[in-house]
Parts: structure tokens; sequence; C-alpha cells
């Protein structure tokens, strides 16, 4: 690979994703092409000059002809606002990616696939899932997603429909602030009980991904290697604080 | 800087995942993977694994076992800067 250099990218259009977060779909002419699991850089620069950067996990599988990062609000942020409420379609700004060898999954060594999600944490994974669906369907899958309620669960009818066309993957949904009607499921913050009985026990062949605010994945990565999950089996990401 | 007792700045760190981006526009192969061995207390982890310290133009990290600085790194107008004092041996794999 060669050292990697700023790109201009155009928004090709923007959709809502739950209360405070978009989807921004980009068109990318130099993308070379990504893994599930890899991010970008985005810089916006002012007109006299002032440059504020973030990164943005790639939301799109790549076999997608387009980018898509999932931007939520951060009130008084310098970037994200501007990709939630002020970007239009037909606007341009510089990205430069895809970035990490790390946290990227590799559909060919097959074996068993846990991934924990916070949040917006959840936007790498809708790359795993979309590949995995393309390339590795049947692959035994948990994804156990912790949103504050169902108003801010991003991409929530794109994954119950693919667990509902592959009896292999299986969404475990928790709300932290406020469950639907009537809920069974968890509402709560993610914690051992619930990692006990929705993590698959561990195994050589588990592979383990922790996607979301520093707090919530300290906490699951701790306690996943209290349940006696191997260290080495789980790769992280934060991502800051919570936007709470 | 040292970090509070407090941790008041605690939430303010991320993965060194998110420093890929400008180690990438110096490093010529995949640099979250390398392995840092920390030149203070000798724990071996990726830079991935390393606690980031994001600032205005560049990135810190510190060593997830001991919170020494391993890797500092800055791109400014007058040209990029990597301090790797605090890394014994990076190994790209």
């Amino acid at each position: 690979m060669g050292r990697l250099r700023w790109q201009t990218v155009s928004v090709e259009s923007i959709e809502p994703l739950g209360r405070r977060a978009k989807v921004v779909h980009l068109r990318a002419p130099d993308w070379p092409g990504h893994l599930p699991g890899q991010h970008v850089d985005v810089r916006l620069t002012a007109s006299d000059g002032y440059q504020a950067q973030r990164s943005y996990s790639v939301a799109s599988a790549p076999h997608e002809l387009r980018l898509s990062l999932a931007v939520e609000c951060v009130a008084g942020g310098e970037v994200s606002p501007y990709l939630t409420t002020e970007v239009r379609p037909g606007d341009v700004f510089e990205l430069r990616g895809p970035i990490g060898g790390y946290f990227v999954w590799d559909a060919a060594p097959g074996g068993l696939l846990f991934m924990c999600a916070g949040g917006s944490g959840v936007a790498p994974f809708m790359a795993v899932l979309e590949h995995r669906e393309r390339v590795a369907r049947g692959l035994p899958t948990t994804l156990l997603y912790s949103a504050r309620s169902p108003e801010d669960a991003m991409f929530a009818a794109r994954v119950d429909a693919l667990a509902r066309d592959d009896p292999a993957l299986d969404v475990v949904w928790t709300y932290t602030r406020e469950a639907p009607q009537a809920w069974k499921g968890y509402a709560r913050r993610i914690d051992a009980a619930i990692l006990r009985e929705t993590a698959p026990p561990p195994d050589d062949r588990l592979l383990i991904y922790v996607c979301g605010p520093t707090s919530f994945v300290e906490g699951i990565a701790t306690t996943l290697v209290e349940l006696g999950y191997g260290p080495s089996s789980i790769r992280t990401e934060r991502f800051g604080p919570s936007a709470e | 800087m040292d970090i509070p007792d407090d941790g008041s700045c605690m939430q303010a760190w991320l993965d060194g995942n998110a420093a890929g981006g400008i180690l990438a526009s110096i490093f010529l192969l995949e640099p979250t993977r390398a392995r840092i061995v920390c030149a203070h207390c000798r724990h071996a982890a990726a830079v991935a694994e390393q606690r980031l310290f994001a600032l205005e133009m560049g990135a810190v990290l510190r060593c997830p076992a001991c919170a020494g600085v391993t890797l500092r790194v800055a791109v400014t107008s007058h040209g990029r800067f990597l301090d790797l004092r605090g890394a014994e041996v990076m190994h790209f794999a």
C-alpha cells in the first residue's frame, strides 16, 4: 500500500438514522476498496483555513458502490453537526482511508462471530453483516446491540431483516433508557449476566468485536475477560466519550 | 502530561485505531497492527491497543499497561514529526 493521502469526495444523499444520526452516502471515485471494520478520517476546512478532523467507521460493505458513513450528532462538535444537519447532496469535503488493519473482519477463517455494539458503534458491524450476508451466510453470528431507545437505534429495520432471513444470525437488543411497550427483552446496560446469556461459550474459533463509547467498551472487554474469554480473541474500538 | 488521579481526562482517550490515518500518512506498511514494545515497562501491544490521546495537530500514544508515552506524531505546516523514544521496538508483522 502507498502512503495514505486525502481525497475529495462528494455527497450523494443523506438519510435519517434514528433520532440523532444520519447516514451520509458518498461518491468516492478514488476509493481503493475496504474491509469491513475499517474507518476513514474526514477533514473539513473553513473559509478562514481552520481545519477540523474526525474518524468515522465505514458502514457500507465492500461490494456496495457508494461509501456510507453513519454519523451521530454530538452537540457542540466540530464535524458531526455539519455532517448531520448542514450537508447537502453535491457538497464536497476531504476524506482519507481506508484505515486500520486490526479492527477488521475477514470472512475467510470462518469460526464464530460475536459483536457487541453501543449506540453508533453499530456502524462497522453493518459493514460486517452486509459482507457476511454476501460471502458467509450461515456463519454462526450474534450481534448484541445496546441502544438508548428504539427511536435511537440505528439500522434497526435492516438488522432485523437480515436476522429474519438467516437462522444463523442472532440479534439481541437491549434498551438502556426507554424500551418498547410490553418489551420482554433486556432493558439495561450490558452486564455480565447479559454477556453470559448471549455470547457463545469461550471457543478457540470465536472472534469477538466490541465497538462503542470508551466506557462501554472498557466495561464489556473487562467483563468478557473475567468470564473466561481470551484477551487475544477480543478486538475493540473505542470512539470516545458517550454522546449522552 | 500526567493523567490526573481523578480520571478527569481518562474519558478523552481512544484506541490507537483512530491514529491509523495520521500514521498511515507516514508509514508505508499498515501501522495499527504493528506491535510496540514499551520502552518504560516492556509491555508489547498493537498500535491499535495503545491509548490514544488526540491532540490538535497530532497524536500521543500511551502504553495500555503503564500509561508511559510510546509514540508521538504531529503533522504541521513545517513537516511531519515522529518521536519513538518511548517505543523500544516497533514490529510490523
